[in-house]
Protein backbone atom coordinates (compact mmCIF):
# COMPACT_ATOMS: atom_id res chain seq x y z
CA UNK A 1 0.00 0.00 0.00
CA UNK A 2 1.37 3.35 -0.95
CA UNK A 3 1.55 6.39 1.16
CA UNK A 4 -1.88 7.56 0.32
CA UNK A 5 -4.90 5.55 1.01
CA UNK A 6 -8.44 6.15 0.31
CA UNK A 7 -11.30 5.24 2.47
CA UNK A 8 -14.06 4.97 -0.01
CA UNK A 9 -14.43 4.50 -3.63
CA UNK A 10 -16.20 7.20 -5.47
CA UNK A 11 -19.38 5.60 -6.68
CA UNK A 12 -19.96 7.56 -9.83
CA UNK A 13 -16.44 7.70 -11.22
CA UNK A 14 -14.43 4.65 -10.25
CA UNK A 15 -11.11 5.76 -11.67
CA UNK A 16 -11.18 9.43 -11.06
CA UNK A 17 -7.97 11.24 -11.71
CA UNK A 18 -6.64 13.71 -9.22
CA UNK A 19 -4.04 16.15 -10.32
CA UNK A 20 -1.64 17.11 -7.58
CA UNK A 21 0.96 19.78 -8.18
CA UNK A 22 4.15 19.84 -6.12
CA UNK A 23 5.88 23.20 -6.05
CA UNK A 24 8.50 24.96 -3.96
CA UNK A 25 12.02 26.35 -4.20
CA UNK A 26 14.91 24.20 -5.36
CA UNK A 27 16.19 21.87 -2.66
CA UNK A 28 12.88 22.02 -0.77
CA UNK A 29 12.46 18.25 -1.06
CA UNK A 30 9.75 17.90 -3.70
CA UNK A 31 11.30 14.97 -5.52
CA UNK A 32 12.01 13.16 -2.26
CA UNK A 33 8.38 13.63 -1.32
CA UNK A 34 7.27 12.36 -4.72
CA UNK A 35 9.45 9.28 -4.46
CA UNK A 36 8.20 8.59 -0.95
CA UNK A 37 4.68 8.86 -2.26
CA UNK A 38 5.45 6.24 -4.88
CA UNK A 39 7.38 4.12 -2.35
CA UNK A 40 10.60 4.46 -4.32
CA UNK A 41 14.21 4.62 -3.23
CA UNK A 42 15.15 8.15 -2.19
CA UNK A 43 18.92 7.78 -1.88
CA UNK A 44 19.93 8.69 -5.44
CA UNK A 45 18.00 11.87 -5.99
CA UNK A 46 19.45 14.54 -8.26
CA UNK A 47 18.28 18.10 -8.91
CA UNK A 48 15.16 18.14 -11.06
CA UNK A 49 15.71 19.61 -14.44
CA UNK A 50 12.22 20.04 -15.85
CA UNK A 51 9.67 17.90 -14.04
CA UNK A 52 8.92 14.44 -12.78
CA UNK A 53 5.53 12.84 -12.84
CA UNK A 54 4.29 9.80 -11.01
CA UNK A 55 0.91 8.20 -11.12
CA UNK A 56 -0.11 6.39 -8.02
CA UNK A 57 -3.11 4.11 -8.19
CA UNK A 58 -4.97 4.08 -5.01
CA UNK A 59 -8.34 2.42 -4.54
CA UNK A 60 -10.22 3.83 -7.44
CA UNK A 61 -8.21 6.99 -7.67
CA UNK A 62 -5.40 7.78 -9.98
CA UNK A 63 -3.22 10.37 -8.39
CA UNK A 64 -1.13 12.17 -10.95
CA UNK A 65 1.55 13.93 -9.01
CA UNK A 66 3.57 16.54 -10.85
CA UNK A 67 6.88 17.54 -9.33
CA UNK A 68 8.20 20.63 -11.05
CA UNK A 69 11.80 21.77 -10.63
CA UNK A 70 12.18 24.73 -8.28
CA UNK A 71 15.25 26.39 -9.72
CA UNK A 72 14.72 30.11 -10.30
CA UNK A 73 15.43 29.72 -13.98
CA UNK A 74 12.53 27.37 -14.55
CA UNK A 75 9.97 28.92 -12.18
CA UNK A 76 8.45 30.86 -15.10
CA UNK A 77 7.39 27.46 -16.48
CA UNK A 78 5.36 26.63 -13.38
CA UNK A 79 2.30 28.29 -14.82
CA UNK A 80 2.21 25.78 -17.67
CA UNK A 81 1.18 23.17 -15.12
CA UNK A 82 -1.56 25.05 -13.25
CA UNK A 83 -4.50 24.00 -15.36
CA UNK A 84 -6.94 21.60 -13.72
CA UNK A 85 -4.91 21.26 -10.58
CA UNK A 86 -6.94 19.70 -7.79
CA UNK A 87 -4.49 20.06 -4.97
CA UNK A 88 -1.42 22.22 -4.62
CA UNK A 89 1.29 20.93 -2.36
CA UNK A 90 3.84 23.59 -1.54
CA UNK A 91 7.07 22.32 -0.02
CA UNK A 92 9.31 24.45 2.17
CA UNK A 93 12.79 23.67 3.44
CA UNK A 94 12.22 24.59 7.08
CA UNK A 95 15.94 24.82 7.74
CA UNK A 96 16.68 27.26 4.94
CA UNK A 97 15.78 30.39 6.89
CA UNK A 98 17.66 32.63 4.53
CA UNK A 99 15.16 31.88 1.84
CA UNK A 100 11.92 32.06 3.84
CA UNK A 101 11.21 35.39 2.28
CA UNK A 102 11.80 34.08 -1.22
CA UNK A 103 9.64 31.03 -0.66
CA UNK A 104 6.91 33.19 0.89
CA UNK A 105 6.92 35.42 -2.12
CA UNK A 106 6.64 32.52 -4.52
CA UNK A 107 3.77 31.07 -2.53
CA UNK A 108 1.98 34.41 -2.41
CA UNK A 109 2.28 34.70 -6.14
CA UNK A 110 0.89 31.22 -6.61
CA UNK A 111 -2.11 32.04 -4.47
CA UNK A 112 -2.81 35.02 -6.67
CA UNK A 113 -2.89 32.91 -9.80
CA UNK A 114 -6.29 32.75 -11.34
CA UNK A 115 -5.85 29.20 -12.57
CA UNK A 116 -5.10 28.12 -9.03
CA UNK A 117 -7.94 30.05 -7.43
CA UNK A 118 -9.76 28.03 -4.80
CA UNK A 119 -7.36 25.12 -5.19
CA UNK A 120 -6.74 23.72 -1.73
CA UNK A 121 -3.16 24.14 -0.66
CA UNK A 122 -1.24 21.85 1.61
CA UNK A 123 2.03 23.30 2.84
CA UNK A 124 4.71 20.90 3.95
CA UNK A 125 7.20 22.38 6.41
CA UNK A 126 9.78 19.85 5.33
CA UNK A 127 13.16 18.77 6.75
CA UNK A 128 12.00 18.66 10.35
CA UNK A 129 14.68 16.00 10.85
CA UNK A 130 17.25 18.80 10.81
CA UNK A 131 18.04 20.44 14.13
CA UNK A 132 17.92 23.90 12.60
CA UNK A 133 14.44 23.45 11.16
CA UNK A 134 11.88 26.08 12.04
CA UNK A 135 8.64 24.71 13.46
CA UNK A 136 5.59 24.77 11.24
CA UNK A 137 3.89 27.33 13.47
CA UNK A 138 6.74 29.78 12.98
CA UNK A 139 6.61 29.30 9.22
CA UNK A 140 2.85 29.70 9.17
CA UNK A 141 3.21 32.97 11.01
CA UNK A 142 6.08 34.17 8.87
CA UNK A 143 4.14 33.48 5.70
CA UNK A 144 0.95 35.01 7.08
CA UNK A 145 -0.91 31.88 6.24
CA UNK A 146 -3.79 32.84 8.51
CA UNK A 147 -4.68 35.57 6.05
CA UNK A 148 -5.55 32.99 3.41
CA UNK A 149 -9.30 33.23 3.16
CA UNK A 150 -10.09 32.09 -0.31
CA UNK A 151 -9.27 28.43 -0.07
CA UNK A 152 -8.78 25.53 2.24
CA UNK A 153 -5.22 25.38 3.46
CA UNK A 154 -3.21 23.35 5.86
CA UNK A 155 0.37 23.37 7.04
CA UNK A 156 2.02 20.17 8.16
CA UNK A 157 5.50 19.65 9.52
CA UNK A 158 7.19 16.68 7.99
CA UNK A 159 10.40 15.03 6.97
CA UNK A 160 10.25 13.63 3.47
CA UNK A 161 13.53 11.89 4.26
CA UNK A 162 12.20 9.86 7.16
CA UNK A 163 8.62 9.83 5.98
CA UNK A 164 7.42 11.40 9.17
CA UNK A 165 4.43 13.66 8.82
CA UNK A 166 3.65 12.57 5.30
CA UNK A 167 2.43 9.18 6.27
CA UNK A 168 -1.12 8.66 7.32
CA UNK A 169 -2.44 11.25 4.95
CA UNK A 170 -5.59 10.26 3.30
CA UNK A 171 -7.45 11.31 0.33
CA UNK A 172 -11.10 11.67 0.96
CA UNK A 173 -13.47 11.77 -1.92
CA UNK A 174 -15.85 14.60 -1.47
CA UNK A 175 -18.86 12.75 -2.68
CA UNK A 176 -18.41 9.63 -0.65
CA UNK A 177 -20.27 8.89 2.48
CA UNK A 178 -19.85 10.75 5.61
CA UNK A 179 -17.47 9.64 8.35
CA UNK A 180 -17.16 6.19 6.92
CA UNK A 181 -15.06 4.66 9.66
CA UNK A 182 -14.97 7.21 12.34
CA UNK A 183 -12.14 9.11 10.74
CA UNK A 184 -12.98 12.56 9.70
CA UNK A 185 -13.26 13.91 6.28
CA UNK A 186 -13.04 17.44 5.18
CA UNK A 187 -13.28 18.55 1.66
CA UNK A 188 -13.95 21.81 0.02
CA UNK A 189 -17.60 22.64 -0.14
CA UNK A 190 -18.55 19.91 2.28
CA UNK A 191 -17.24 22.19 4.99
CA UNK A 192 -20.57 23.76 4.64
CA UNK A 193 -22.24 20.52 5.36
CA UNK A 194 -19.86 19.80 8.13
CA UNK A 195 -21.27 22.55 10.16
CA UNK A 196 -24.78 21.85 9.15
CA UNK A 197 -24.55 18.22 10.00
CA UNK A 198 -22.71 18.67 13.20
CA UNK A 199 -24.56 21.52 14.71
CA UNK A 200 -27.93 21.08 13.17
CA UNK A 201 -27.94 24.76 12.35
CA UNK A 202 -27.89 26.01 8.80
CA UNK A 203 -24.37 26.72 7.70
CA UNK A 204 -23.29 30.24 8.29
CA UNK A 205 -21.36 32.17 5.72
CA UNK A 206 -18.24 32.33 7.80
CA UNK A 207 -17.23 29.73 10.26
CA UNK A 208 -14.49 27.77 11.81
CA UNK A 209 -14.70 24.12 12.57
CA UNK A 210 -12.59 22.57 15.17
CA UNK A 211 -11.50 19.05 14.50
CA UNK A 212 -9.58 17.82 17.45
CA UNK A 213 -6.55 20.02 17.60
CA UNK A 214 -6.83 21.43 14.14
CA UNK A 215 -8.86 24.41 13.22
CA UNK A 216 -9.96 24.98 9.70
CA UNK A 217 -11.14 28.40 8.82
CA UNK A 218 -13.00 29.34 5.77
CA UNK A 219 -15.34 32.04 4.69
CA UNK A 220 -18.37 31.71 2.54
CA UNK A 221 -17.49 28.27 1.29
CA UNK A 222 -20.73 27.99 -0.64
CA UNK A 223 -19.59 30.83 -2.79
CA UNK A 224 -16.08 29.59 -3.17
CA UNK A 225 -16.42 26.34 -4.93
CA UNK A 226 -19.56 26.09 -7.01
CA UNK A 227 -17.69 25.95 -10.29
CA UNK A 228 -15.41 23.26 -9.05
CA UNK A 229 -17.96 20.92 -7.62
CA UNK A 230 -17.59 18.40 -10.35
CA UNK A 231 -13.87 18.47 -10.83
CA UNK A 232 -12.59 18.89 -7.34
CA UNK A 233 -12.87 15.71 -5.51
CA UNK A 234 -10.57 15.73 -2.65
CA UNK A 235 -8.37 17.39 -0.16
CA UNK A 236 -5.71 15.61 1.73
CA UNK A 237 -5.87 15.67 5.44
CA UNK A 238 -4.22 13.66 8.16
CA UNK A 239 -6.33 10.85 9.40
CA UNK A 240 -7.41 11.16 12.92
CA UNK A 241 -9.70 9.09 14.98
CA UNK A 242 -12.41 11.18 16.47
CA UNK A 243 -12.01 11.17 20.19
CA UNK A 244 -14.94 11.15 22.53
CA UNK A 245 -15.37 14.65 23.79
CA UNK A 246 -14.41 16.26 20.52
CA UNK A 247 -16.38 19.38 19.95
CA UNK A 248 -18.75 17.74 17.59
CA UNK A 249 -20.50 14.47 17.40
CA UNK A 250 -20.73 11.90 14.71
CA UNK A 251 -23.56 12.71 12.36
CA UNK A 252 -26.37 10.29 12.29
CA UNK A 253 -27.05 10.41 8.60
CA UNK A 254 -25.01 10.11 5.51
CA UNK A 255 -24.83 13.23 3.54
CA UNK A 256 -25.38 13.24 -0.11
CA UNK A 257 -23.16 16.13 -0.72
CA UNK A 258 -23.86 17.33 -4.17
CA UNK B 1 6.36 -20.93 -18.92
CA UNK B 2 8.28 -23.20 -21.30
CA UNK B 3 11.23 -20.91 -21.05
CA UNK B 4 11.36 -21.12 -17.28
CA UNK B 5 10.82 -24.87 -17.42
CA UNK B 6 13.69 -25.19 -19.86
CA UNK B 7 15.85 -22.97 -17.71
CA UNK B 8 15.11 -25.10 -14.70
CA UNK B 9 15.99 -28.37 -16.41
CA UNK B 10 18.96 -26.86 -18.12
CA UNK B 11 20.31 -25.39 -14.89
CA UNK B 12 19.75 -28.51 -12.85
CA UNK B 13 20.27 -31.44 -15.17
CA UNK B 14 21.29 -30.82 -18.74
CA UNK B 15 24.01 -28.35 -17.94
CA UNK B 16 25.74 -30.89 -15.75
CA UNK B 17 25.52 -33.73 -18.27
CA UNK B 18 26.46 -31.50 -21.21
CA UNK B 19 29.53 -30.38 -19.34
CA UNK B 20 30.41 -33.95 -18.45
CA UNK B 21 29.97 -35.07 -22.03
CA UNK B 22 32.01 -32.24 -23.46
CA UNK B 23 34.68 -32.82 -20.87
CA UNK B 24 34.98 -36.47 -21.95
CA UNK B 25 35.08 -35.49 -25.60
CA UNK B 26 37.53 -32.62 -25.44
CA UNK B 27 39.47 -33.50 -22.34
CA UNK B 28 39.01 -29.95 -21.18
CA UNK B 29 36.91 -28.37 -18.48
CA UNK B 30 34.33 -25.71 -19.19
CA UNK B 31 36.69 -22.89 -18.21
CA UNK B 32 39.32 -24.10 -20.67
CA UNK B 33 36.76 -24.43 -23.41
CA UNK B 34 35.65 -20.85 -22.84
CA UNK B 35 39.23 -19.63 -23.12
CA UNK B 36 39.61 -21.55 -26.37
CA UNK B 37 36.46 -20.16 -27.92
CA UNK B 38 35.90 -16.63 -26.71
CA UNK B 39 37.77 -13.39 -26.32
CA UNK B 40 37.09 -10.01 -24.77
CA UNK B 41 34.05 -9.28 -22.67
CA UNK B 42 32.28 -12.41 -23.82
CA UNK B 43 35.08 -14.56 -22.42
CA UNK B 44 35.09 -12.80 -19.05
CA UNK B 45 31.33 -12.83 -18.90
CA UNK B 46 31.13 -16.56 -19.63
CA UNK B 47 33.87 -17.34 -17.15
CA UNK B 48 31.99 -15.31 -14.57
CA UNK B 49 28.77 -17.24 -15.21
CA UNK B 50 30.55 -20.55 -15.18
CA UNK B 51 32.15 -19.74 -11.84
CA UNK B 52 28.98 -18.32 -10.32
CA UNK B 53 26.86 -21.35 -11.21
CA UNK B 54 29.53 -23.86 -10.29
CA UNK B 55 28.72 -26.33 -7.54
CA UNK B 56 32.33 -26.25 -6.47
CA UNK B 57 32.88 -23.88 -3.53
CA UNK B 58 36.36 -22.80 -4.65
CA UNK B 59 35.06 -21.78 -8.05
CA UNK B 60 31.98 -20.11 -6.64
CA UNK B 61 34.01 -17.95 -4.31
CA UNK B 62 36.48 -17.01 -7.02
CA UNK B 63 34.24 -14.21 -8.31
CA UNK B 64 34.45 -12.51 -4.93
CA UNK B 65 38.22 -12.76 -4.54
CA UNK B 66 40.15 -9.65 -3.46
CA UNK B 67 42.81 -8.39 -5.81
CA UNK B 68 45.75 -9.44 -3.64
CA UNK B 69 44.58 -13.04 -3.55
CA UNK B 70 43.91 -13.53 -7.24
CA UNK B 71 47.14 -15.46 -7.80
CA UNK B 72 46.38 -17.91 -5.04
CA UNK B 73 42.82 -18.25 -6.25
CA UNK B 74 43.99 -19.17 -9.77
CA UNK B 75 46.26 -21.86 -8.27
CA UNK B 76 43.35 -23.24 -6.26
CA UNK B 77 41.14 -23.40 -9.32
CA UNK B 78 43.83 -25.22 -11.28
CA UNK B 79 44.21 -27.69 -8.47
CA UNK B 80 40.45 -28.25 -8.24
CA UNK B 81 40.13 -28.72 -11.98
CA UNK B 82 43.30 -30.75 -12.40
CA UNK B 83 44.72 -28.39 -14.96
CA UNK B 84 48.28 -29.11 -15.86
CA UNK B 85 50.21 -25.82 -16.24
CA UNK B 86 52.61 -27.46 -18.68
CA UNK B 87 49.86 -28.73 -20.94
CA UNK B 88 47.78 -25.55 -20.83
CA UNK B 89 50.23 -22.72 -20.24
CA UNK B 90 47.84 -19.93 -21.09
CA UNK B 91 45.17 -20.95 -18.57
CA UNK B 92 46.90 -19.29 -15.65
CA UNK B 93 47.32 -15.98 -17.46
CA UNK B 94 43.81 -15.94 -18.89
CA UNK B 95 42.21 -16.93 -15.61
CA UNK B 96 44.09 -14.26 -13.76
CA UNK B 97 43.06 -11.57 -16.23
CA UNK B 98 39.42 -12.65 -15.98
CA UNK B 99 39.41 -12.74 -12.21
CA UNK B 100 40.98 -9.30 -12.04
CA UNK B 101 38.23 -7.97 -14.26
CA UNK B 102 35.42 -9.76 -12.46
CA UNK B 103 36.47 -8.89 -8.94
CA UNK B 104 37.63 -5.48 -10.12
CA UNK B 105 34.15 -4.59 -11.35
CA UNK B 106 32.67 -5.48 -7.97
CA UNK B 107 35.34 -3.46 -6.19
CA UNK B 108 34.83 -0.51 -8.50
CA UNK B 109 31.17 -0.40 -7.59
CA UNK B 110 32.04 -0.38 -3.90
CA UNK B 111 34.58 2.40 -4.45
CA UNK B 112 32.17 4.53 -6.45
CA UNK B 113 29.44 3.91 -3.90
CA UNK B 114 31.63 5.04 -1.03
CA UNK B 115 32.47 8.29 -2.83
CA UNK B 116 28.82 8.84 -3.70
CA UNK B 117 27.81 8.37 -0.10
CA UNK B 118 30.04 11.24 1.02
CA UNK B 119 27.84 14.32 0.96
CA UNK B 120 29.28 17.61 -0.16
CA UNK B 121 30.49 19.32 3.00
CA UNK B 122 31.26 23.03 2.95
CA UNK B 123 33.37 22.67 6.11
CA UNK B 124 35.68 20.31 4.27
CA UNK B 125 38.50 22.31 2.71
CA UNK B 126 39.11 19.68 0.04
CA UNK B 127 35.53 19.83 -1.10
CA UNK B 128 35.58 23.62 -1.19
CA UNK B 129 38.84 23.63 -3.13
CA UNK B 130 37.44 21.21 -5.64
CA UNK B 131 34.37 23.37 -6.13
CA UNK B 132 36.47 26.47 -6.76
CA UNK B 133 38.64 24.44 -9.10
CA UNK B 134 35.55 23.63 -11.12
CA UNK B 135 34.76 27.32 -11.40
CA UNK B 136 38.29 28.17 -12.50
CA UNK B 137 38.37 25.40 -15.05
CA UNK B 138 35.08 26.39 -16.60
CA UNK B 139 35.39 30.15 -16.20
CA UNK B 140 39.10 30.87 -16.56
CA UNK B 141 38.54 34.50 -17.46
CA UNK B 142 35.93 35.36 -14.84
CA UNK B 143 36.65 35.56 -11.14
CA UNK B 144 34.10 34.31 -8.69
CA UNK B 145 33.14 37.33 -6.60
CA UNK B 146 32.03 35.40 -3.54
CA UNK B 147 31.70 31.82 -2.46
CA UNK B 148 27.93 32.32 -2.23
CA UNK B 149 27.02 34.05 -5.41
CA UNK B 150 24.47 34.20 -8.18
CA UNK B 151 27.38 33.57 -10.55
CA UNK B 152 27.12 29.83 -9.90
CA UNK B 153 24.08 29.85 -12.12
CA UNK B 154 26.42 30.73 -15.01
CA UNK B 155 27.84 27.23 -14.94
CA UNK B 156 24.46 25.67 -14.38
CA UNK B 157 23.94 25.32 -10.66
CA UNK B 158 20.46 26.06 -9.36
CA UNK B 159 21.02 28.72 -6.76
CA UNK B 160 23.64 30.79 -4.96
CA UNK B 161 25.33 27.86 -3.30
CA UNK B 162 26.10 24.71 -5.28
CA UNK B 163 26.41 22.60 -2.14
CA UNK B 164 22.69 21.80 -2.17
CA UNK B 165 22.78 20.54 -5.75
CA UNK B 166 24.90 17.43 -5.26
CA UNK B 167 22.16 15.65 -3.31
CA UNK B 168 22.19 11.89 -3.65
CA UNK B 169 25.35 11.87 -5.77
CA UNK B 170 27.42 13.50 -3.04
CA UNK B 171 31.00 14.40 -3.78
CA UNK B 172 31.00 11.96 -6.73
CA UNK B 173 28.97 14.48 -8.73
CA UNK B 174 31.55 17.18 -8.18
CA UNK B 175 34.53 14.90 -8.87
CA UNK B 176 32.92 13.91 -12.17
CA UNK B 177 32.32 17.52 -13.17
CA UNK B 178 35.90 18.47 -12.35
CA UNK B 179 37.31 15.42 -14.13
CA UNK B 180 35.57 16.27 -17.36
CA UNK B 181 36.52 19.95 -17.19
CA UNK B 182 40.11 19.09 -16.41
CA UNK B 183 40.69 16.35 -18.95
CA UNK B 184 38.51 17.65 -21.75
CA UNK B 185 38.76 21.34 -21.09
CA UNK B 186 37.99 22.61 -24.55
CA UNK B 187 35.04 20.21 -24.91
CA UNK B 188 33.76 21.33 -21.52
CA UNK B 189 33.94 24.97 -22.60
CA UNK B 190 32.20 24.18 -25.82
CA UNK B 191 29.42 22.25 -24.10
CA UNK B 192 29.02 24.92 -21.44
CA UNK B 193 28.60 27.60 -24.05
CA UNK B 194 26.14 25.45 -25.99
CA UNK B 195 24.20 24.86 -22.77
CA UNK B 196 23.56 28.61 -22.65
CA UNK B 197 21.66 28.42 -25.91
CA UNK B 198 18.61 30.70 -25.52
CA UNK B 199 16.11 28.11 -26.68
CA UNK B 200 17.72 24.70 -26.32
CA UNK B 201 19.84 25.54 -23.31
CA UNK B 202 20.05 23.46 -20.13
CA UNK B 203 21.73 23.82 -16.76
CA UNK B 204 25.21 22.49 -17.35
CA UNK B 205 26.19 21.51 -13.80
CA UNK B 206 22.95 19.92 -12.71
CA UNK B 207 22.61 18.03 -15.96
CA UNK B 208 26.15 16.82 -15.24
CA UNK B 209 25.01 15.62 -11.82
CA UNK B 210 22.08 13.85 -13.45
CA UNK B 211 24.52 12.08 -15.76
CA UNK B 212 26.62 11.04 -12.78
CA UNK B 213 23.48 9.35 -11.56
CA UNK B 214 23.09 7.64 -14.91
CA UNK B 215 26.68 6.38 -14.93
CA UNK B 216 26.32 5.25 -11.34
CA UNK B 217 23.06 3.39 -11.87
CA UNK B 218 24.43 1.66 -14.99
CA UNK B 219 27.45 0.52 -13.00
CA UNK B 220 25.24 -0.62 -10.14
CA UNK B 221 22.90 -2.59 -12.38
CA UNK B 222 25.95 -4.32 -13.93
CA UNK B 223 25.04 -2.89 -17.32
CA UNK B 224 28.63 -1.61 -17.66
CA UNK B 225 30.15 -5.09 -17.56
CA UNK B 226 30.61 -5.66 -21.28
CA UNK B 227 31.95 -2.17 -21.73
CA UNK B 228 34.46 -2.37 -18.90
CA UNK B 229 35.53 -5.93 -19.69
CA UNK B 230 36.31 -4.83 -23.24
CA UNK B 231 37.74 -1.47 -22.38
CA UNK B 232 39.98 -2.41 -19.45
CA UNK B 233 42.22 -5.48 -19.73
CA UNK B 234 42.96 -5.60 -16.00
CA UNK B 235 41.34 -4.07 -12.96
CA UNK B 236 38.86 -1.29 -13.77
CA UNK B 237 39.38 1.78 -11.60
CA UNK B 238 37.69 5.06 -10.73
CA UNK B 239 39.49 6.56 -13.67
CA UNK B 240 37.53 4.31 -16.00
CA UNK B 241 34.30 5.26 -14.34
CA UNK B 242 35.11 8.95 -14.87
CA UNK B 243 35.96 8.20 -18.48
CA UNK B 244 32.58 6.65 -18.99
CA UNK B 245 30.97 9.70 -17.39
CA UNK B 246 32.84 11.93 -19.86
CA UNK B 247 31.48 9.84 -22.69
CA UNK B 248 27.94 10.33 -21.37
CA UNK B 249 28.33 14.11 -21.02
CA UNK B 250 29.71 14.51 -24.50
CA UNK B 251 27.17 12.21 -26.09
CA UNK B 252 24.24 13.63 -24.17
CA UNK B 253 25.00 17.13 -25.36
CA UNK B 254 25.12 15.88 -28.92
CA UNK B 255 21.91 13.94 -28.46
CA UNK B 256 20.11 16.93 -26.91
CA UNK B 257 20.93 19.26 -29.76
CA UNK B 258 20.05 16.64 -32.35
CA UNK B 259 16.67 16.02 -30.72
CA UNK B 260 15.91 19.72 -30.29
CA UNK B 261 13.47 19.45 -27.37
CA UNK B 262 10.78 22.09 -27.05
CA UNK B 263 12.06 23.33 -23.75
CA UNK B 264 14.14 22.37 -20.77
CA UNK B 265 10.94 21.19 -19.08
CA UNK B 266 11.15 18.04 -21.20
CA UNK B 267 14.58 17.17 -19.89
CA UNK B 268 13.53 13.98 -18.12
CA UNK B 269 11.82 12.60 -21.18
CA UNK B 270 14.96 13.05 -23.26
CA UNK B 271 17.15 11.90 -20.43
CA UNK B 272 15.19 8.64 -20.39
CA UNK B 273 15.40 8.34 -24.16
CA UNK B 274 19.14 8.81 -23.99
CA UNK B 275 19.36 6.33 -21.13
CA UNK B 276 17.54 3.71 -23.22
CA UNK B 277 19.86 4.37 -26.12
CA UNK B 278 22.94 3.85 -23.97
CA UNK B 279 21.48 0.73 -22.38
CA UNK B 280 20.91 -0.62 -25.87
CA UNK B 281 24.50 0.00 -26.86
CA UNK B 282 25.74 -1.66 -23.69
CA UNK B 283 23.94 -4.90 -24.52
CA UNK B 284 26.36 -5.61 -27.34
CA UNK B 285 29.12 -7.87 -26.06
CA UNK B 286 31.70 -6.09 -28.22
CA UNK B 287 30.79 -2.67 -26.88
CA UNK B 288 33.42 -0.21 -25.78
CA UNK B 289 32.15 3.31 -25.26
CA UNK B 290 34.88 5.87 -25.35
CA UNK B 291 34.83 9.55 -25.97
CA UNK B 292 36.09 10.08 -29.46
CA UNK B 293 36.89 13.64 -30.39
Amino acid sequence: MGLLSILRKLKSAPDQEVRILLLGLDNAGKTTLLKQLASEDISHITPTQGFNIKSVQSQGFKLNVWDIGGQRKIRPYWRNYFENTDILIYVIDSADRKRFEETGQELAELLEEEKLSCVPVLIFANKQDLLTAAPASEIAEGLNLHTIRDRVWQIQSCSALTGEGIQGWCLFPATSGWFPTGRFLLTESPMLYTEELCTGRPASSSFAVNLGQKTFVSQTPERLYPHRRETVSALMLPTKQLEPGDTWSQPSRTASLF
Amino acid sequence: MFVSLWEFFYGHLFRFWMKWLLRQMTGKCELQRIFDTYVGAQRTHRIENSLTYSKNKVLQKATLVVQSEVDKCVEDIMKEKNINPEKDASFKICMKACLLQISGYKQLYLDVESVRKKPYDSDNMQHEKLLLKLWNLLMPTKTLKARISKQWADIGFQGDDPKTDFRGMGILGLINLVYFSENYTSEAHQILSRSNHPKLGYSYAIVGINLTEMAYSLLKSEALKFHLYNFVPGVPTMEHFHQFYCYLVYEFDKFWFEEKPESIMYFNIYREKFHEKIKGLLLDCNVSLTLKI
